[in-house]
C-alpha cells in the first residue's frame, strides 16, 4: 500500500477529505435513543411532528372517553331514528332524504354523522386505534421477521442466503400491495385456523400479521447487507479468535450493532405500515366493516364527497399527517445517528 | 505531436522574462461549523517556464489546496481566496469562471494522486480525452480521436489505438496513471500540475512515471509544479523545492541548495528521515515527534512552534519567508539565526537536530 | 450475452412457478370458502354443488387442479368463476388502459424525479433544496387514494378542469383526450415515487458530484453542463434507474390497483381488485402472473441498461 512505498517518514497525503469509510454505522453507543432525541428536540420538524404524532396516539388511546362521556355513542352505535337538539331546534340524525347531519361542534356528533347514523367523530378515533395497533403490531412483526432473516442469511451465507435470498426476491416481484389484498380477502371470510390458534376472520390481528409478513422484506434486504459487512470486522474476528460460538458472536457483536439499522428503518417501516393498513382497508381487504379505520373511513367518505366532504377530508388528513410525522421523524433520526446514510446504502445495494 | 514550444533543457532557467507563474501573499480560507478552516496562508511561489517546482509537505500542510486553487478547483460557497496567483499575466484569483474554463486542461493541466478513482468509471478513455481536445479546441471527432491515439501512444500505452476505446477498469494503476497524462498533456499545456502523481502506484511503477513526466517536460519546455511528500521524488526530479507546514511556506531553496544545506528545523527533520544509501545502517531512523497541527487549531506564531525543539520567545510570532545571505534564492521562516541553524544542525545527533522520540522532545520543549 | 437469457429464462420460470404456487395456496389451502358453494348461488341442492364440483374440476387432487389451472392460463381458455367471463380476454381489454397509464405516469416520474433531484444535489442546503426535501415527504406521505379521490372530484366533477375520471382510448378520442383523461391519475401515482426518486438521486448526485473523477472533469475545462451531465449524474442515475423499473413493472401488473379504481380506470388492476375480493381464482392467477414476467423482464432490461450504463458490469 502507499504507506509502505514512503521513502521518508512522512505520512502519506491527500486532500483535507474525511477519513473512514467503514460499510457499517458505527459500533453503537447507548446513545443512539439520547441522539435521537436531541435531535428531534432541535430542529422544528422533528418537534412538530413528534407533538402530532402524541396527539393523534393520544386521541386515539382517549377514544373509549369520548364515546362514553361526550359523545355518548359507540363505534359502530346506529341512530338512525334519533334526533338531536340542535340551536333549540330537534333535528333528524339522519333526515327523510337519508343526509346525514353535518357537524354540530357540540358534544354528540361533533364532526356529524354517516349514513346510518353513526357518530363520526367516535369513528375517526376508534379508527385511528384500530390502525395504531394494526401498524404497531405489524411493524414489530416486520422488524422481528427482517431481523431474523436478514441476520441469518447475511451471518451464515452460503445455501441458507441464497434460499432466502431468492425468497425475497419473488416476495419483491409481486406487486406486494396485491398479494396483501389477496391475503387479506382469503382470511377475512374463514379467518385463520392453524389447528391449535383460531382467529376469527374480523380480527384486526389479521391484517396485522398479513402487513408485518409482507413487508418483511424491506427490513431483511438492508440487515443482511450490514450483517454481511458487520461479519467481517476485526471486533468478529477477535471474538471468533476466541472461541465464541456463532450464538455468542451473534447476540454479543452482531445484534447491539444492528440497533442503528432498526433505529433509522423503524420510523419508516411504521409509517409505510399505517399507509398500507389503510390502503388495504380501503380496498376491503383489511380491517373489515363495520369496524372502523382510517382506511374504511375513507372509503366510506368518498361515497358521499358531494354531500359531505368532511367524511373524506378529516379522516384522510388525520392519516397524513400521522404518516408525514412518522417520515419527518425518521428523516431526523437518519440524520442524527446515520449521518453517512449506510442504512439508505444497504437499501439500495440489494437491488 | 502537438507542442510546438521548443525544448528547453532541463533546470536551465532563462530570464526573469520567463515566469510563468507567480503566486504571492495566497490564502486559503473552507468554512466550517467550527470556523473558517485556514488551509493556506501567505503562500509566495514563483515557477519559471521548463522549470520543475517540488511543493513538499505533509498532508494537511496546505500544497493540495495550493494546487487545486491554481485552477479554481477550490472555488465553492463560503471558501475565501485572498492574493495573487497570475499565471502568464492572467490572474487566476480574479478569473471568472468561463475564463478559468479556457485555461484548465488547455495551458494549466493537472494529474491527481489516484488514478483509480480520478478516470470517471463509466467513459471510454479515448471519449474522456477527446472531449477535453474538443472542449478546448474546434476539431472534429475523428482528428479528436487521432490526437487522443497519438496522446496514448506518446505516454507509452502499447497498442493505443485499440486501446483507445476500452474502459478505465481494463487498465492497471500505472497505465491509467499514463493515460491521465496522456489527457493533461494532449492539449498542449504550459503548466502541468501533478499532485502526489506516484503516490498510489508500485515503486518500479513510480519511477517510469516519474522519467516521463520529466521526459515530456525536456520534450516541450512546459513547466511542472509537482505536490509530493516524497523527498525521494523530489531529489530526482526537482530544480526548485518549496516545503510547506501549517498551510506556510517555511523554506524555499534550489533543490540542490535545499539538500545540502537545509536551513528550517523542519526540513532537517524531513531530511533527516531518509534513510542513508551508503554506509552503516543507522540503529533508528529519526522521526519529528508529535503530529501535524490541525488547520482548525494552529499555533500562535511559528506554525511548527508545538513540535520544534529548538523553540524560543520569538516563535511566538511568525518569521518572515526571508532570504538570509549568502544563498540567493533560498528563504526560510525560522527565527534562528543562520550561524546557529548550522551549529545546532550539526550538533545533534549528526546533521538532524531533532530528538528521536516523543519523551525527549516533550522534556526538552517544555 | 446468451448465458444471460438462459439464466433470466430460468429465473423467470422459477419466479413464475414460485408466484403461481404462493397464489393458489393462498386460495385453495388458506379456507376461504368453497368455490363450487358459491357458484351455486342461492339455497344450491348438494346434487348442484356435486355438479359443479365435477364440471371444474374441484373434486380432483390440488396439484391437478393447479397443473389445469396453469395449462388453461397458457392457453387462454381461462374462465371466470364468478361470471364466467374469458379471463384474458377481458384483460386484454383492461390492459391498454393500465399501459396508458403505466406510460404516463412512468414519464412523469422519471422527469419529475430527475428534475427535482438535480435541482436539488446542485444547490444542496438552499431554499430550493429545503422546498423540494419538503415536497418529497409530503409526496411519499399523502394517501394515494385519497389525494386520488379528492383529486378527481374538486378539480373534475366540481371544478371541471379535468376529467373526473375514466378512460378515453386513442381511436376514440384522440392523442389530446387520451392523454387528458390520464392526466389525473398519472399525476396521482406520480407524487409518491418522484418524493422518493427525487431523494435517492439527490444523495447519489453529491456523492457523484464528490466524486475524484468530476474534479478530473472540471480540471479538463469541460462545461460545467458537461460535467454534471455527462460525469455526475450519468454515475448517479443507475440506482434511480433501478428502483424506477421496478415500480413500471409493478404498474404494469396491476399495482396500481388504488389509482385505477379510485379513478374509475378499469384497467388490470381494478379487475384483480374486483376479482380478489369475491375470490374468484382465475383471473388473480392470470394478471399476478403477468405482473410476475412484467417484473421479470424489466429487471431483464434494467440490467442491460445497467450493463450499458456502467461498463464494470457484465451481464
Amino acid at each position: 500500500m502507499a504507506e509502505a512505498t514512503q521513502p521518508a517518514g512522512v505520512p502519506a497525503s491527500g486532500t483535507p477529505a474525511p477519513a473512514a469509510t467503514a460499510n457499517v454505522p458505527d459500533p453503537v453507543a447507548a446513545g443512539l435513543w439520547r441522539a435521537s432525541w436531541r435531535a428531534i428536540k432541535s430542529s422544528w420538524a422533528g418537534r412538530l411532528s413528534l407533538l402530532t404524532l402524541v396527539l393523534i396516539v393520544a386521541s386515539s388511546l382517549a377514544a373509549p372517553l369520548w364515546a362514553n362521556h361526550v359523545a355518548d355513542s359507540g363505534p359502530l352505535t346506529n341512530h338512525l331514528t334519533d334526533q338531536i337538539r340542535l340551536n333549540g331546534e330537534l333535528t333528524d340524525v339522519v333526515s327523510f332524504e337519508g343526509i346525514p347531519i353535518g357537524p354540530t361542534g357540540q358534544k354528540r356528533f361533533f364532526l356529524g354523522a354517516d349514513a346510518n347514523g353513526r357518530d363520526i367523530m367516535v369513528r375517526l378515533l376508534y379508527g385511528g386505534r384500530n390502525s395504531l395497533q394494526i401498524s404497531l403490531v405489524a411493524t414489530t412483526i416486520t422488524l422481528l421477521l427482517g431481523t431474523l432473516f436478514g441476520l441469518i442469511a447475511g451471518f451464515f451465507r452460503g445455501w441458507v442466503d441464497s434460499v432466502i435470498s431468492r425468497g425475497l426476491d419473488i416476495l419483491q416481484s409481486t406487486p406486494i400491495i396485491l398479494l396483501g389484498i389477496a391475503l387479506g380477502v382469503a382470511t377475512a371470510l374463514g379467518g385463520i385456523n392453524l389447528g391449535i390458534v383460531k382467529i376469527p376472520g374480523d380480527s384486526l390481528f389479521i391484517p396485522a400479521l398479513i402487513i408485518g409478513v409482507i413487508q418483511t422484506v424491506y427490513v431483511a434486504r438492508p440487515l443482511r447487507g450490514i450483517t454481511l459487512s458487520l461479519r467481517e470486522r476485526p471486533f468478529v474476528e477477535a471474538a471468533r479468535s476466541q472461541g465464541a460460538t456463532n450464538m455468542r458472536i451473534i447476540r454479543r457483536e452482531i445484534l447491539p450493532n444492528l440497533g442503528t439499522s432498526l433505529l433509522v428503518l423503524a420510523p419508516i417501516i411504521f409509517a409505510q405500515t399505517v399507509s398500507y393498513e389503510a390502503a388495504l382497508s380501503f380496498l376491503g381487504a383489511g380491517v373489515q366493516p363495520p369496524n372502523p379505520s382510517w382506511g374504511t373511513l375513507i372509503s366510506d367518505g368518498l361515497d358521499v364527497l358531494v354531500s359531505a366532504p368532511h367524511l373524506t377530508i378529516i379522516p384522510g388528513a388525520v392519516l397524513a399527517a400521522m404518516v408525514l410525522s412518522l417520515n419527518l421523524l425518521g428523516d431526523v433520526v437518519r440524520e442524527a445517528i446515520d449521518p453517512r446514510g449506510m442504512v439508505a446504502a444497504a437499501q439500495k445495494d440489494e437491488h | 505531436m502537438t507542442a510546438p514550444t521548443a525544448p528547453t533543457p532541463a533546470g536551465a532557467p532563462d530570464a526573469a522574462s520567463d515566469l510563468l507563474l507567480d503566486i504571492d501573499g495566497l490564502g486559503v480560507a473552507f468554512p466550517s461549523e467550527r470556523g473558517p478552516i485556514h488551509a493556506v496562508r501567505d503562500v509566495r511561489l514563483t515557477l519559471r517556464r521548463g522549470e520543475v517546482l517540488a511543493v513538499v509537505g505533509e498532508s494537511g500542510s496546505g500544497k493540495s489546496v495550493t494546487a487545486l486553487t491554481l485552477l479554481g478547483l477550490t472555488r465553492g460557497r463560503g471558501t475565501a481566496i485572498t492574493g495573487k496567483a497570475e499565471f502568464d499575466g492572467i490572474d487566476l484569483i480574479g478569473a471568472s469562471d468561463s475564463q478559468l474554463r479556457r485555461i484548465r486542461g488547455k495551458r494549466i493541466a493537472m494529474v491527481f494522486q489516484d488514478p483509480m478513482s480520478s478516470l470517471n468509471p463509466v467513459l471510454r478513455i479515448g471519449h474522456q480525452i477527446a472531449e477535453q481536445i474538443r472542449a478546448h479546441e474546434g476539431v472534429g471527432k475523428a482528428e479528436a480521436r487521432k490526437r487522443t491515439i497519438d496522446a496514448l501512444t506518446e505516454v507509452g500505452i502499447p497498442r493505443a489505438a485499440e486501446r483507445v476505446d476500452a474502459y478505465p477498469h481494463e487498465f492497471s494503476g500505472g497505465m491509467r496513471q499514463r493515460v491521465m497524462i496522456a489527457m493533461a498533456l494532449v492539449c498542449g499545456p504550459e503548466l502541468l500540475i501533478a499532485d502526489e502523481p506516484t503516490t498510489a502506484l508500485d515503486v518500479t511503477v513510480q519511477a517510469q512515471i516519474l522519467d516521463l513526466i520529466l521526459r515530456l517536460r525536456d520534450e516541450r519546455g512546459m513547466s511542472v509544479m509537482l505536490v509530493t511528500h516524497d523527498l525521494g521524488v523530489v531529489a530526482e526530479t526537482a530544480d526548485q523545492v518549496a516545503v510547506m507546514y501549517g498551510g506556510r511556506i517555511v523554506e524555499q531553496a534550489p533543490c540542490d541548495e535545499l539538500f545540502a544545506d537545509p536551513r528550517h528545523p523542519y526540513s532537517w527533520g524531513l531530511i533527516g528521515s531518509i534513510p542513508p544509501l551508503t554506509g552503516a545502517k543507522p540503529e533508528y531512523l529519526p522521526t519529528i515527534a508529535g503530529t501535524p497541527p490541525s488547520p482548525l487549531a494552529l499555533p500562535a506564531g511559528c506554525p511548527f512552534r508545538a513540535r520544534c525543539p529548538h523553540e524560543f520567545e520569538q516563535c511566538a510570532e511568525v518569521p518572515p519567508l526571508a532570504e538570509t545571505a549568502g544563498a540567493p534564492g533560498h528563504l526560510d521562516r525560522c527565527w534562528l539565526p543562520i550561524d546557529e541553524k548550522r551549529i545546532r544542525r550539526a550538533g545533534a545527533d549528526g546533521r538532524i537536530g531533532l530528538l528521536h522520540d516523543a519523551e525527549a522532545t516533550t522534556e526538552e520543549s517544555a | 450475452m446468451i448465458g444471460f437469457i438462459i439464466r433470466r429464462l430460468a429465473s423467470m420460470v422459477l419466479v413464475l412457478f414460485a408466484v403461481s404456487v404462493l397464489v393458489f395456496a393462498i386460495f385453495n389451502i388458506i379456507p376461504g370458502g368453497d368455490p363450487a358453494v358459491r357458484m351455486a348461488g342461492k339455497n344450491p341442492t348438494d346434487v348442484q354443488i356435486e355438479a359443479i364440483r365435477k364440471e371444474w374440476g374441484f373434486d380432483k387432487p390440488v396439484t391437478t387442479q393447479y397443473a389445469k389451472m396453469i395449462e388453461k392460463t397458457f392457453d387462454g381458455q381461462l374462465i371466470s368463476y364468478s361470471n364466467r367471463e374469458n379471463v384474458l380476454e377481458r384483460i386484454k381489454e383492461g390492459l391498454p388502459r393500465t399501459l396508458s397509464l403505466t406510460f404516463w405516469s412512468s414519464l412523469f416520474m422519471l422527469v419529475g424525479g430527475i428534475a427535482l433531484g438535480m435541482l436539488s444535489a446542485l444547490r444542496p442546503n438552499s431554499f430550493a433544496d429545503r422546498t423540494i426535501n419538503a415536497i418529497a415527504v409530503v409526496g411519499i406521505s399523502l394517501p394515494v387514494f385519497w389525494i386520488g379521490g379528492l383529486m378527481s372530484y374538486y378539480l373534475g366533477s366540481k371544478a371541471g378542469i379535468i376529467p373526473a375520471g375514466g378512460y378515453v382510448s386513442i381511436s376514440e378520442g384522440g392523442v389530446l383526450d387520451w392523454f387528458w383523461h390520464l392526466l389525473a391519475p398519472s399525476l396521482a401515482i406520480s407524487f409518491l415515487f418522484i418524493g422518493i426518486y427525487s431523494r435517492v438521486l439527490r444523495g447519489d448526485l453529491l456523492d457523484a458530484l464528490r466524486a475524484d473523477y468530476v474534479r478530473t472533469a472540471e480540471a479538463k475545462g469541460l462545461s460545467k453542463r458537461r460535467v454534471v451531465v455527462r460525469h455526475a449524474l450519468r454515475n448517479a442515475l443507475i440506482p434511480m434507474i433501478t428502483l424506477w423499473g421496478l415500480d413500471v413493472a409493478i404498474t404494469l401488473g396491476g399495482g396500481a390497483v388504488l389509482t385505477e379504481t379510485v379513478f374509475d380506470l378499469d384497467g388490470v388492476g381494478a379487475y384483480l381488485a374486483d376479482s380478489t375480493r369475491s375470490l374468484d381464482v382465475p383471473p388473480v392467477m392470470a394478471i399476478t402472473l403477468l405482473g410476475a414476467i412484467a417484473v421479470v423482464v424489466m429487471n431483464a432490461i434494467i440490467d442491460i441498461l445497467y450493463a450499458y450504463l456502467d461498463p464494470r458490469i457484465r451481464l
